[in-house]
């Protein structure tokens, strides 16, 4: 394909990992009080991690993903997301594929709910059709990569229970370590534990437990940037899976916040009008 | 028709020229993206039975599908797509269509949006996967595609009004496009070819009769529907033999267009991992030929269908997916339907491997339950590279009653189909 912008385009795009990149606000929880029980230190730095990334109201922006299998050979995969808050219901998540080729155009669509499963839409261009899915596929992987769609879809602090685990040395950074557990037994997850700084809440690592226990991906995050001097997003994320050898690594760029998208961007009319 | 569907183009590029050009006139700094994508195909049939006299065995073709897409400032769009394929064996199948050609704008109304598409466009109505009974705007491209997956593009003005209470679209459709058929060296035809030119209307307007279409639409939880209506000229022709004297000699079929009102509903119900669907349409005045191929009978009927999806994720601890299908098809013409599927049982299984190449193999098989007839088909799809892509596919005549006069029509046709994508 070619394709000439002349100069930057509005539809630019896409994210999602949202769930993953969702920086706390909130001021640190004294650690220290020893009233508070794990579950609720836990919980604690979980909510400050919502509170610091509410308001960024949307954003999109572009993802390339590089898959490698256990010989190392690649396939290339390029995305864009688009996001839009919703602080009542739930956020709404856009994805749009751009390579492969055959699958260009095709739109994914996602509905978030605090209380209940997702909605969820495809649009597939060739056949011109919307099709509703079910949103039961969590563990599932994502385009064939090694990020699952339950990776990929905002996670709402409201379907996971938390304990605090504790402090570790994280690079230049001291970290914070929560154990995450899904309350959906569609979960591809026993638990999550999730790595984060003190100082800004950034999700620096994440290692995942299957439903056997077995430690079988990490995610590390990398290339942090801050955004209208508030929102922290990494560059990159490497997702490896120590159980088959092969590896994913997400790529961000382009990114906007508070664009003109608006809540018209994320129904089926203008997942149609989708490019 | 050609000709007109070229000048109607030409009149919608010299119109989006103008436009973009004042656009961008008026914005210093305008953003205009254009864009240039398709496919280039290369496929070839082999049928294993020797059919009729005449049809050929093996087939070889040239797909090209490239699409152009240009973008303003303010979001609105000219889209162009036409589609051409070469056919070694059947003249009528060398066929070139425009797809899609149309301009597109939108904006915000006080209580949603609106959405306005002028030109040529595909649209699809319905839920289910062997047979869209609901889907009625465009004209069925037969050739390219004998179960009826592949569509003619259809000039339309199409507007959508979209609010918390639901989309309602309508659609004008000023011009008739014919049914395509294969010609006397093709497959997937009765012993008769249908003449391509011999073209009849019930409506004195003939293909110029202006058609119209509404759909509303709404997702209330986990229920998604659609109520359609259509009043204007078939997509579906009668086909006459063009003998009907005492001593019929008929060498052709010729094509025969009633005026229909339709009402339609699609529904969906999703649930944890099921997809339940519902398709159904009632319509007036259609002629049926079937009883008595020289004599018309206006005949109402319904159609309808019933069915689901259950998939399986992850499957023994793979990343692959397997998703169970079943539908049911109802036609109350009976032995009098001009479908194929008209009392019929769908039963189909999908096992997509979810690896880098998006590997994925297709069962589907369809039983008659009114006659001893039945099929199956089989497909495989996987890309090769990132711009090339493999698709197989299957059909296969497992059983032809006698008595059944469309399906016993292709009883030889069965066949085996590779395709290769370039995809750009």
């Amino acid at each position: 394909m070619i394709t000439i912008r002349l100069s930057i385009t509005k539809t630019s795009v896409a994210v999602s990992l949202a769930s993953l990149i969702m920086i706390g606000a909130g001021v640190m929880m004294p650690l220290t009080v020893s009233a508070q029980t794990p579950e609720e230190v836990g919980l604690q730095i979980a909510k400050d991690s919502r509170e610091r990334d509410r308001g960024f109201d949307n954003f999109s922006a572009q993802q390339q993903m590089i898959l490698r299998n256990k010989h190392g050979q690649e396939s290339l995969r390029q995305l864009r997301v688009k996001v839009l808050e919703d602080e009542s219901d739930g956020n709404k998540t856009l994805f749009v594929f751009d390579e492969p080729r055959d699958v260009k155009g095709t739109a994914f669509l996602i509905h978030s709910f605090k209380d209940k499963a997702d909605n969820q839409w495809i649009y597939l261009p060739a056949l011109k059709r919307v099709k509703r899915i079910s949103s039961s596929n969590r563990s599932g992987s994502f385009m064939g990569s090694e990020f699952a769609y339950e990776d990929m879809t905002p996670q709402e602090v409201e379907k996971y229970s938390y304990k605090f685990i504790g402090e570790q040395p994280c690079g230049e950074w001291t970290c914070t370590i929560v154990e995450q557990v899904p309350t959906d037994k569609k979960s591809g997850y026993r638990r999550q534990l999730f790595w984060r700084d003190k100082e800004e809440l950034r999700i620096v690592k994440v290692e995942y437990f299957d439903r056997k226990d077995v430690h079988f991906k990490t995610l590390d995050l990398d290339d942090f940037q801050q955004y209208l001097g508030e929102y922290w997003r990494a560059g990159t994320m490497d997702m490896v899976n120590h159980v088959t050898g092969k590896s994913t690594t997400l790529t961000w760029s382009d990114y906007q916040f508070r664009t003109e998208l608006n809540e018209r961007d994320f129904t089926k009319t203008g997942l149609k009008r989708v490019r | 028709m050609s000709t007109r569907i070229v000048a109607s183009v030409c009149s919608l590029v010299a119109a989006t020229s103008l436009f973009f050009v004042s656009a961008s006139d008026a914005v210093a700094d305008s953003e205009v993206i254009v864009e240039f994508s398709g496919r280039i195909g290369v496929d070839s049939q082999f049928f294993w039975q020797r059919g009729r006299p005449n049809q050929r065995r093996q087939s070889y073709g040239v797909i090209l599908e490239p699409e152009i897409y240009i973008e303003n400032e303010s979001g609105s769009s000219f889209n162009i797509k036409p589609f051409y394929r070469s056919d070694s064996a059947d003249a009528h199948r060398q066929h070139g269509d425009l797809r899609e050609a149309y301009f597109l704008t939108y904006g915000e109304t006080d209580s949603g949006e609106w959405e306005i598409r002028l030109g040529i466009d595909q649209i699809f109505w319905g839920v289910a996967e062997s047979t869209n009974i609901v889907n009625i705007v465009n004209q069925s491209d037969i050739v390219e595609d004998p179960f009826d997956k592949v569509r003619l593009g259809q000039p339309m003005a199409h507007l959508t009004l979209s609010t918390d209470w639901g989309i309602t679209e309508f659609f004008l459709l000023p011009y008739h496009r014919k049914r395509t058929f294969p010609g006397v060296n093709g497959r997937f035809r009765g012993p008769l070819v249908v003449d391509k030119s011999n073209v009849q209307y019930e409506h004195k307007d003939k293909k110029r009769h202006l058609d119209f279409a509404a759909r509303y639409s709404h997702s209330i939880g986990s229920v998604d529907f659609g109520v359609t209506g259509f009043t204007g000229t078939s997509r579906a022709p009668s086909l006459v033999p063009n003998d009907c004297s005492e001593t019929p000699q008929p060498t052709a079929l010729n094509q025969y267009y009633s005026q229909i009102r339709q009402i339609g509903l699609d529904m969906q119900v999703t649930l944890e991992s099921a997809l339940l669907k519902f398709e159904g349409i009632r319509r007036k005045g259609a002629r049926n030929f079937n009883v008595n191929p020289c004599s018309a009978v206006e005949e109402d009927y319904s159609a309808y269908l019933v069915g689901g999806e259950y998939s399986f994720y992850s499957v023994f601890g793979s990343d692959s997916d397997i998703i169970a299908l079943g539908e049911w098809i109802y036609d109350s013409r009976g032995k009098r339907s001009i479908e194929i599927l008209n009392r019929d049982i769908f039963l189909g299984l999908r096992w997509a491997l979810n690896d880098t190449q998006d590997t994925e193999f297709v069962l589907g098989y369809v039983e008659d339950l009114r006659y001893d007839s039945a099929f199956l088909t089989a497909e495989f799809k996987r890309r090769i590279s990132d711009s090339m892509s493999l698709e197989t596919e299957l059909f296969s005549v497992e059983k032809a009653d006698e008595n059944d006069i469309n399906f016993g029509a292709i009883k030889k046709d069965s066949n085996l189909k590779i395709r290769l994508n370039y995809n750009f």
